[in-house]
């Protein structure tokens, strides 16, 4: 389900730009007790960049739905490869490559 | 005449390199200790009831100091606290290794932890949810200590839900 992500990357003068935008409901936990309903939100997004981690985002529920997640990284001379990975409390989880 | 070293002097030598490999084992100890691990989710961080514990458990016990250069851009008034724009930099020479987001008044304060690499410049943007009315707090870990800043927001109908 690589369709999950997004991403616009944009290279201004000495910056690589990644507006990242992943499609989740990120949902709260609600009710106490037996009426609990866990909440469903993504726990972490990783961003690599030319094979490298360059970020890595830790969320909670009190990130909006379908996060939007905007960084800013100091490019490399030439075309490389970049990768978003997400995964949530559930367990899922997508991962999208780029070159950029 | 070139004397050979005495025993005196290399068992001086031998003491003193171990005193500062010992030293800087001990420094780096400590230093792990204090705050959140690289690559790891900040757990207990995440589970803190209060802003301080949050702090302390992401940056140690060492005080924040409260400083501009944490730069905090969301609109003073919400109309909607389930979707708010929120950007935040770093205006600093210092390296910045981490960046968190805290929402007191949330009902999970932590909203977000942001790891950089040298690579990635101090500059994050997301939309995060607000309950209701609350002064944000941003903490960033740089070389030279941890800073703090925050930032009151308005908000008409809370975004929790």
């Amino acid at each position: 389900m690589t369709d999950s992500i997004r991403v616009r990357a944009e290279r201004l003068a000495d910056i690589l730009e990644l507006r990242i935008l992943i499609a989740h409901p990120m949902t709260v936990a609600t009710g106490e007790g037996a009426m609990r309903v866990a909440g469903h939100f993504i726990t972490r997004v990783d961003v690599e960049y030319g094979g490298e981690v360059v970020l890595v985002a830790h969320f909670e529920q009190g990130v909006a739905r379908n996060p939007l997640l905007v960084c800013r990284l100091r490019p490399a001379t030439q075309t490389d490869e970049i990768a978003i990975v997400w995964r949530d409390n559930l367990g899922e989880h997508d991962r999208l490559t780029m070159m950029v | 005449m070139i004397r050979p070293p005495s025993r005196g002097s290399l068992s001086r030598r031998f003491l003193l390199t171990r005193l500062v490999g010992l030293g800087s084992t001990l420094l780096a100890l400590v230093t792990r200790s204090a705050g959140s691990r690289a690559g790891e989710r900040p757990q207990a961080a995440f589970a803190a009831r209060d802003e301080t514990t949050v702090l302390a458990e992401l940056f140690g016990s060492a005080p924040a100091q409260v400083s501009s250069a944490i730069r905090i851009d969301v609109a003073s008034f919400i109309a909607d606290g389930a979707v708010v724009p929120l950007q935040v930099s770093v205006d600093t020479l210092h390296d910045v290794s981490s960046i968190a987001v805290i929402a007191p008044r949330n009902p999970v304060l932590l909203v977000a932890h942001f790891e950089l690499h040298p690579r990635a410049l101090p500059e994050v943007a997301t939309r995060i949810k607000l309950a209701m009315t609350q002064e944000i707090v941003v903490a960033a870990q740089t070389s030279a200590g941890v800073l703090l800043n925050r930032r009151r927001v308005e908000v008409a109908r809370g975004g929790c839900a």
